[in-house]
């Protein structure tokens, strides 16, 4: 028998430190990841901007969690070290693309899992926290700047205006 | 001086002396495979070739960017030999710089969105 719980799927939060940065500092050495993130346009998992310095991915799990499971019990594979996401304004045409520059990998991650569950197991909620250690990432706007010097091609003797 | 305006407002001003040397640059461009000029400022009265002729070799090689014409003659003739050839506007000397420049933002803006819609 299904309860109403199995149909919810569970969502998870992954906060994000980041540094804003220039693109100069993208230019020194340091490995940058252009983002694209084709889950962020399938609805999948979307942006969601906290603060100046931090960045949550909210990414919904569409798995049914069952309420006879033990949700304690469940292991997680950490995530891969980096999200790639491509911001899209397509209603105003306008497209913002984001980067990530990874300064350092991924060394650890702590996971802390809640359950908020009633008795019945009707509702499961389930969350997890990822605490990225050691990785600092830069976040870089790639908009193309709309400065762009026209190049043109004067074709005039030199005796004329 | 038009170079020196259109370098201040910062274009990126490449210059030939007559259509023969403009037609194989944008050749050479193409040949290439660089990025187009965004604009074609063309005088009509050139030795060796001629604006409206230069003008119609350049349209012939697939350039759709912007030609000006430019003209010290404005009669209706002249417009419509260079207009017939594939220049998009004609102006008439002595250039007004700030309507030259006015012109070629505006029709950049427009093209962008003929560019953007299609």
């Amino acid at each position: 028998m299904r309860s109403d719980g199995e149909g919810r799927g569970s969502t998870f939060f992954f906060e994000l430190p980041i540094v804003v940065g220039t693109r100069d500092s993208v230019a020194n050495g340091k490995e940058k990841e252009s983002v694209e993130c084709d889950e962020v346009l399938a609805g999948r998992s979307f942006l969601e901007f906290r603060s100046n310095t931090s960045i949550a991915l909210k990414r919904h799990n569409s798995d049914r969690v069952s309420p006879e499971q033990n949700v304690f019990g469940i292991s997680h594979e950490p995530q891969p070290a980096f999200y790639r996401a491509d911001y899209s304004q397509r209603a105003c045409e306008t497209k913002r693309r984001f980067s990530y520059l990874r300064l350092e990998s991924l060394t650890a991650s702590k996971h802390q899992v809640g359950c908020e569950g009633s008795q019945n197991g009707k509702v499961i909620d389930l969350e997890e926290k990822s605490d990225l250690i050691n990785t600092s990432r830069m976040m870089v706007d790639d908009q193309p700047s709309e400065s762009t010097a026209l190049s043109v091609l004067l074709v005039d003797d030199a005796g004329s205006n | 001086m038009v170079r020196r305006v259109l370098d201040k407002s910062l274009y990126t001003v490449d210059e030939a002396e007559d259509g023969v040397v403009a037609v194989s640059k944008v050749a050479g461009r193409v040949k290439r495979g660089e990025a187009p000029y965004d604009v074609i400022l063309m005088d009509f009265m050139m030795p060796k070739m001629n604006g409206p002729t230069a003008t119609k070799e350049i349209r012939c090689l697939g350039y759709e960017g912007l030609i000006i014409g430019v003209t010290g003659n404005f009669s209706p003739q002249d417009l419509d030999t260079f207009t017939a050839s594939g220049a998009n506007l004609v102006m008439h000397k002595p250039l007004d710089i700030e309507l030259l420049v006015a012109n070629i933002r505006g029709m950049c803006r427009i093209g962008q969105f003929k560019l953007d819609t299609i």
